[in-house]
């Protein structure tokens, strides 16, 4: 069974469309929304939880539609909208009472223990917190109730290097099992090269493609030579970068004739590539 | 539900219980004011009694947990129900506060008719009511931000309102609330009350969401 399934999932507003997106999420796998600022990321994220109403097409979460699904359906669930969402005046202790008290399924062990190992302060008030602190409170909330699909929303910004490595390996841990899955989105793309086993490219409200990320290594690479050179270039090219010291050109490997110069592409480079291109079919 | 009403209660610890207890003192001022027949601060301290799901939405709203809750599971009539289940709670406390202010009158002063405690319960209990049935669906429409100038408008006119009702000695509340029916008259405006109360809350069901889309 799929984690997620949108299907022409549709939202308008005054000068921005978003979608129609098709995109699907295996079991224990790990899906990154990448996309610029205003691409649409966190708008997908509402709208998946119904949180926005949207246009047209579906949203299929754990094999149930979201709209007919029972509230319950959402124990299933984690979710980390950046560091939104917790009351301000509560500490890390109430913020655990009050969940308890909304999920069922909730795992105080399990929330002190992630507490202790973000080392949460029981007393400060969530509004005292630091951006990675609060960010850490909202990751050990989303975790706490044993969910098999987690809905992150930027989750990893604000955190410094040593606790955006112990989250990357934290959700690296869940994504393990194969009833797990993750839609992680972000404009850190080295974060979700890091754990997604699938990029998808949201620019402008637009799906630009949705591959495995090992899938997109092996297919794309970037092609080095002069400005000339790539002018005369007879492959398409779906990016490029001109600087006085050369040319660089995103490109398909298995379209660039033998012998020509590449070399592998990271998926941050092919993002910022495709972005500059717009030309993706 | 539990976790919601926990949540709301850990609020008002923290940001409102000063208004419970400006509502306390405003009462015992009202027991003393009572020796010359006038609720007007008891009215005042139920008014402000009543303003606690409008504080605490507002809160929701600017930490974002408005937002947040509906990835919970939960469903809107929990949610939006949470707040109008304070208000009523806040109505309680507001008529307990009263009675005991009207008991301690009549011992101190003897000057509380059945008239007077019977119109004062009932002013007390539609003053907390009132603001939460006209300004909850307007918040859950519009949010805070723009329902606090209804907001700030309503609470203008009541304060002109009652200082003109100070000044006429209670005769204008008098007539604009119910102060000389008999008991069943206020039976009957209280269960309208209600009844607007419980159609307000179906309004902001109805348009819970639509201020954050």
């Amino acid at each position: 069974m799929n984690a997620l399934e949108l299907q022409g999932l549709t939202k308008h507003y005054k000068g921005f469309t978003l979608g129609p997106l098709d995109l699907t999420l295996s079991g224990g796998t790990i899906c990154g929304l990448i996309g610029e600022n205003g691409a649409g990321k966190s708008t997908t994220i509402r709208l998946i939880l119904d949180m926005v109403q949207r246009d047209g097409g579906t949203v299929t979460i754990l094999g149930r539609d979201s709209r007919t699904a029972s509230v319950r359906a959402k124990e299933e669930i984690g979710v980390v909208l950046g560091s939104e969402g917790i009351p301000l005046c509560l500490n890390a202790v109430q913020a655990g009472k009050v969940m308890a008290g909304i999920y069922r399924n909730w795992d105080a062990a399990a929330y002190a223990e992630l507490c202790q190992k973000f080392g949460l302060s029981d007393k400060k008030q969530y509004k005292d917190y630091s951006t990675g602190m609060k960010m850490k409170l909202c990751i050990a909330v989303a975790l706490a109730h044993h969910p098999k699909l987690l809905l992150l929303d930027e989750a990893t910004n604000g955190l410094d290097p040593v606790v955006r490595d112990e989250v990357t390996d934290l959700l690296l841990d869940f994504a393990r099992d194969e009833n797990h899955s993750i839609l992680i989105s972000s404009h850190i793309v080295s974060d979700l090269e890091k754990l997604c086993d699938t990029i998808a490219f949201l620019h402008k409200g637009r799906l630009l493609l949705c591959e495995e990320k090992d899938a997109l290594r092996e297919e794309y690479a970037l092609w080095h030579g002069t400005a000339a050179q790539l002018a005369a270039l007879d492959a398409q090219v779906y990016g490029k970068r001109v600087t006085p010291y050369g040319a660089e050109a995103l490109v398909r490997r298995d379209a660039m004739p033998a012998g020509a110069e590449l070399t592998p592409v990271s998926i941050e480079e092919l993002f910022v590539l495709m972005v500059k291109g717009e030309n993706v079919q | 539900m539990k976790g919601l009403l926990l949540k709301d209660a850990y609020q008002m610890w923290s940001y409102t219980r000063w208004i419970i207890l400006m509502s306390v003192a405003m009462m015992l001022m009202g027991t003393f004011f009572m020796k010359e027949g006038s609720n007007f601060f008891m009215l005042y301290s139920g008014l402000m009694l009543g303003m606690s799901p409008m504080t605490l939405l507002a809160y929701d709203q600017n930490s974002r947990f408005s937002a947040y809750s509906a990835a919970l599971p939960v469903t809107k009539e929990q949610i939006v129900g949470g707040k109008y289940l304070i208000g009523l709670c806040g109505m309680v406390l507001a008529e307990l506060l009263s009675m005991a202010a009207l008991a301690a009158a009549q011992l101190l002063w003897g000057a509380v008719t059945v008239q007077i405690t019977v119109a004062t319960l009932l002013q007390v209990a539609m003053l907390t009511l009132l603001g939460n049935i006209i300004l909850l669906p307007l918040t859950y429409r519009f949010g805070y931000e723009k329902a606090k100038y209804v907001y700030y408008l309503c609470i203008g006119m009541l304060g002109a309102l009652m200082g003109i009702t100070v000044s006429s000695g209670g005769i204008l509340l008098n007539s604009i609330l119910p102060a000389h029916g008999s008991a069943l008259v206020g039976v009957v405006v209280l269960a309208a009350a209600l009844a607007l109360y419980a159609l307000s809350w179906r309004l902001s069901v109805a348009w819970y969401g639509k201020a954050e889309q």
